[in-house]
């Protein structure tokens, strides 16, 4: 029930933002909040999984306060050294419930031609993306499907942008461009399979729930490299496990719950957050 | 067989109820001071500046007269994750240029001065945040704790920043830890007398480790979501209005002393981070030690 003279943080939002950082708590205190995953840290975790709802049923604000006592909490008693660091523990973890609300908030109201548009640009994208890379690599110089012996003057590879020199470089980069394009393919096909389904409400939920795990592990990950904790050529491939276990888990779990809320809400009547 | 006990995991630090000056510090002056000195040793790169802050950092926990013991126990726990680190920060950082001398080099392995830097500035940081974040919560209660913060916070009102209710929202999280930790241990209870495996937990599939977990999390949710619903009716029948004209139950005082520790740890802070320190090897070699 929002009053003249309240302020846009209401009452609802107070307690259910409460709440939900006291589970974010309880998951990280128990062992609830880990689940077992062959990478070396052996976990991963659904800690993060509180802020992603907060933000989806409470708005970014909530989402923002509920990551930030996490990532306080995690500072204040981790054993791990490197969440000792504030800049590793803290900060990152404030974004999660922003970004989870935002893509919330942009796709929940899409209809049928806004999602056929949106799996269209995707797919012209990829396209573009493959074509680009397999014919017309910066930096070597020459533009054939045939792998491109590199051109060894070094006026023309060193006025190019991105500065791509000898063989290896060529097939990493075309390599990373292919697994960007399978993964666009597979967004295309989900998007389409769910939009026909008129399954968009499940569809912005779980893109919060991927944006929201992605965006702490990426900050995670990032901040630790910047900091000196890790090298990028280690963390990077050990973590990556874990990252993809994250996200499903973390779709499964939030698709879940936000269903169950919804229930609860309509059940309920009244007034919303 | 899982364990069913969660109740007793749930601690948030471990306030320590004794007698020393620190203890009587103002929560605002610790959530201050500490504050000072963690940017100050999270943004110093000198080890000579770290092992000044390290040193101060152990003055304080000796004269807050807790237990070291209690403080170590975590920088035990975390010591094998340490060791990791270490190593891998010793043989790997090594490629990090500028890298200062090179000592040792052996295919991708390589140690240098910058990687050894790395390493002890790392060791002396985590030991100093253990020591800071055990000691705030371990001289200050929680609730003590969350009055501090909104007190901070309150200029910050005037921007916008919503400092009564996030002050409310710790209150309430703290509040609701152990309700739901009894209620998580009913479930799990109830769950596991339905044979519902909570054993085994499947490595390589996601998806299927998530579905197990899901008899344990959603109700966990749907409570927590059913507890916030009746504690949102029971402050709106009594016409909770957050903010403005409310008094408080703690009223929070400044003494000179206070003021005097907020002064000191700021004015330390800026010295150690602003003070041009020179570096360890280049003072060694100035006492004829030209080997590091």
């Amino acid at each position: 029930m929002q009053t003249a003279n309240q302020p846009a943080f209401g009452v609802r939002r107070i307690v259910i933002t409460g709440i939900l950082a006291a589970v974010a708590i309880l998951l990280g205190a128990t062992r609830l909040g880990f689940l077992p995953v062959p990478n070396p840290s052996g976990n991963a975790t659904i800690m993060h999984v509180p802020a992603i709802i907060a933000g989806i049923i409470a708005g970014p604000i909530s989402g923002l306060i509920v990551g930030g006592i996490f990532g306080l909490y995690s500072f204040l008693t981790s054993v791990t050294p490197f969440f000792k660091d504030p800049l590793v523990a803290i900060l990152p973890r404030l974004f999660i419930g922003v970004t989870a609300y935002y893509s919330y908030r942009s796709l929940r109201g899409i209809n049928r031609n806004t999602g056929y548009t949106l799996a269209a640009i995707i797919a012209a994208l990829v396209a573009v993306l493959l074509y680009i890379s397999f014919t017309n690599i910066p930096g070597a110089a020459d533009a054939s499907l045939v792998y491109p012996p590199p051109n060894p003057d070094p006026a023309v590879t060193s006025r190019s942008l991105i500065n791509l020199q000898g063989t290896a470089a060529v097939r990493a980069y075309q390599a990373i461009a292919v697994i960007i394009g399978l993964i666009g393919i597979a967004v295309v096909v989900v998007l389409i399979r769910f939009v026909q389904q008129d399954k968009i409400e499940m569809l912005a939920v779980s893109t919060a729930a991927i944006v929201g795990t992605l965006t702490n592990t990426i900050l995670v990950v990032g901040m630790l490299i910047v900091r000196g904790w890790f090298p990028a050529a280690v963390i990077i491939p050990a973590v990556l496990p874990q990252a993809f276990a994250e996200i499903v888990i973390a779709v499964i779990v939030t698709a879940a719950v936000v269903a169950g809320w919804q229930q609860l809400d309509s059940d309920r009547g009244g007034s919303s957050v | 067989m899982q364990n069913f006990e969660l109740l007793r995991n749930v601690t948030i630090g471990q306030y320590i109820p004794i007698d020393s000056p620190i203890h009587r510090l103002d929560p605002r002056t610790k959530i201050l001071a500490a504050t000072f000195l963690i940017v100050g040793i999270s943004f110093n790169s000198a080890v000579i500046a770290n092992v000044i802050f390290l040193l101060a950092v152990l003055a304080i926990a000796l004269i807050s007269r807790v237990p070291l013991k209690y403080v170590m126990r975590g920088f035990i726990l975390g010591l094998p994750i340490l060791i990791l680190i270490f190593v891998m920060q010793l043989f790997f950082q090594g490629w990090v240029e500028p890298s200062g001398r090179v000592y040792f080099e052996w295919g991708f392995i390589r140690v240098t001065r910058y990687s050894i830097q790395l390493m002890v500035i790392s060791l002396i940081r985590v030991v100093a945040f253990i020591f800071l974040t055990s000691l705030i919560t371990m001289t200050s209660t929680t609730t003590e704790l969350t009055h501090g913060m909104e007190r901070l916070l309150e200029p910050f009102r005037r921007i916008g920043l919503p400092s009564h209710e996030l002050a409310l929202v710790m209150m309430i999280a703290l509040r609701f830890v152990p309700t739901l930790a009894e209620e998580m241990e009913r479930i799990m209870k109830a769950q596991a007398s339905r044979g519902a495996d909570l054993g085994t937990r499947r490595m390589w599939r996601p998806d299927k480790a998530a579905k197990n977990i899901l008899p344990l999390i959603v109700p966990l949710f749907m409570n927590a979501f059913r507890r916030a619903e009746d504690l949102v009716l029971a402050m709106e029948a009594r016409c909770y209005v957050s903010g403005e004209g409310r008094t408080k139950y703690v009223e929070l005082h400044n003494s000179v002393v206070d003021y005097a520790v907020i002064a000191a740890t700021f004015a330390f802070m800026l010295l150690m981070m602003f003070y041009p320190w020179p570096s360890l090897h280049s003072v060694l070699a100035g006492y004829g030690f030209d080997w590091l």
